[in-house]
């Protein structure tokens, strides 16, 4: 049965006037006609017919299309209509280009002077310059903002440096198809400028496998960006990772709340939604650790001690990383506080940093680093039953990583 | 604020606004006015043409008139007229500098001061 329809991936990006015109025309000659609004996510559809000398041509299009234009983005009525009366047929649109066709050799070229067209082709130009300037403003403000909050080597230390570099690396593939656009469009345009029309038979075979390579290669790092990005937001949502504080197997490396009072001790929650521990590593640490604990430890005299320790733990592979992870995790929590945020007086404890605060709940929070080794601990306590002062607690702490 | 005006203005460019000169058109009346004229000599594409009355009505030199349907007529304004007007100078400018050129001839003894001899006698490039 022979097939009367297929679909191709185009061997040439939207922007490529000269490679697209040449590629329909040889469909064209081979028999396969590009389907009326043929192109589909990234894809031409084609129906078969009689091979056939066709011309096919690409025009600037007069304005951007967007998103909910009812017409999706399609030339003017005036346009279409002007062109067919020289026989040339609207096909579709692909990018910043409109598609035409005409089946008469003997009809007169859509662009009869390469000058004039070189103006339509700066008018697209100068449109995806503002892209590009749009595209880079946005994401400076982005990465000044993520940056001033002071969370992206946090991220990373608890994901990974794989999904962030993944995201760096799609972002700059996007900017470089941009760049890549804008310098075809400048020497398409000075071209034309030149008077010399495209070249509409040019070879479109030979940059073919450099553009399907590129195009392979970061499809592959937006897809496994996406899924790794998926992955890391389902552990968190499911809570992947985490053990039930009463099922931990281990020890952790640091003080917790039965090193802070001794007595009868009795989970408050005891449910991993909130009294957990989860532990990991990656490049940047060599292990890492969160320590959510709920808590009554009722002492000998009677008193209680009652609230929460909330530890998390980096020991980073080298003490440049640690220092950068103690300064951001203080930083990310000031941002966060703003005007909650208030310094605490802490005594001397022997480390090689501290520092104390109220963080944005108001708890009292401390940040210690002794060589690799980071430890961020949040420490709130309920009911006024002998509470332990913070110099106390700092200092149980501190001897724990030292 | 002023629009600015073109700094290019092609044959093509050139014939479209000459059409309007004897009163407003549609597109296809200007492409068939311009072929007329020349002969044949001139053929502007249909993507050409639109291209030219986007351009001069983004910078003034057309208004719209009509539209009676798909038919849509245009109509020459004076910074279109001007802009006219200052192309046919300069053409006319470059006709008269060919003629003087040929005056120069070495043969009647016209090189003028500081114009190379074999400059002078080169052929004359076509126009």
């Amino acid at each position: 049965m022979a097939w009367t329809r297929t679909w191709r991936l185009p061997p040439c990006p939207p922007y490529d006037v000269e490679g697209m015109e040449s590629w329909l025309g040889d469909m064209a000659a081979r028999g396969w006609m590009l389907e009326k609004d043929g192109f589909f996510l990234g894809t031409a559809s084609f129906v078969r017919g009689e091979p056939a000398h066709v011309r096919y041509r690409l025009a600037a299009a007069q304005k951007k299309a967007g998103l909910w234009d009812a017409d999706s983005g399609a030339p003017s009525r005036e346009a279409r209509e002007l062109n067919e009366d020289f026989g040339w047929e609207y096909v579709d649109r692909r990018g910043q280009f409109y598609i035409y066709r005409n089946t008469d050799s003997e009809a007169r070229e859509l662009e009869t002077d390469p000058r004039v067209q070189a103006l339509a082709i700066r008018a697209v130009e100068k449109r995806r310059r503002g892209d590009l300037l749009f595209l880079l403003v946005y994401w400076l403000l982005c990465g000044l903002l993520w940056f001033r909050k002071g969370s992206t080597l946090l991220l990373a230390s608890y994901s990974g440096l794989l999904v962030p570099l993944l995201f760096l690396l799609v972002l700059l593939g996007a900017l470089g198809c941009l760049l890549g656009e804008l310098g075809y469009l400048r020497r398409l345009k000075r071209k034309l400028r030149a008077g010399t029309p495209p070249d509409h038979g040019r070879d479109w075979k030979k940059r073919r496998i450099r553009y399907f390579g590129l195009r392979a290669v970061f499809l592959f790092l937006f897809l496994l960006y996406c899924v790794l990005g998926l992955k890391l937001l389902n552990a968190e949502i499911m809570r992947e990772g985490r053990v039930a504080l009463s099922d931990y197997p281990g020890v952790p490396p640091f003080a917790t709340l039965r090193d802070f009072a001794e007595g009868e001790y009795r989970e408050t929650w005891a449910d991993t939604r909130f009294d957990y521990v989860s532990e990991w590593s990656n490049a940047l640490l060599l292990s890492g650790m969160q320590w959510r604990e709920h808590a009554d430890v009722s002492r000998p005299d009677g008193t209680t001690l009652r609230g929460g320790l909330y530890v998390d733990y980096f020991a980073a592979r080298s003490e440049w990383l640690a220092r950068l992870i103690a300064a951001e995790y203080r930083r990310a929590d000031r941002v966060k506080a703003r005007k909650n945020y208030e310094p605490l007086a802490l005594p001397d404890l022997g480390l090689e940093e501290q520092a104390a605060y109220r963080n944005e709940l108001h708890f009292p929070t401390l940040v210690l680093r002794r060589g690799c080794t980071v430890l961020c601990a949040t420490f709130y306590q309920t009911g006024e039953d002998a509470p332990i002062p913070l110099e106390e607690w700092a200092a149980i702490l501190a001897d724990s990583i030292r | 604020m002023p629009r600015k005006a073109l700094d290019l203005m092609t044959e093509s460019m050139f014939y479209s606004i000459m059409a309007f000169l004897t009163g407003p058109r549609c597109g296809t009346e200007i492409t068939a006015f311009v072929e007329k004229l020349t002969e044949g000599r001139v053929q502007l594409g249909p993507g050409t043409l639109y291209t030219i009355l986007n351009k001069f009505l983004e910078v003034g030199y057309l208004r719209e008139v009509s539209q009676e349907g798909r038919k849509r007529t245009y109509a020459l304004t004076g910074e279109g007229r001007k802009a006219y007007e200052q192309e046919l100078e300069r053409l006319r400018r470059c006709i008269r500098d060919a003629q003087r050129a040929a005056s120069f001839a070495p043969e009647e003894g016209g090189v003028p001061n500081g114009v190379d001899q074999d400059l002078a006698s080169a052929p004359l490039p076509a126009l």
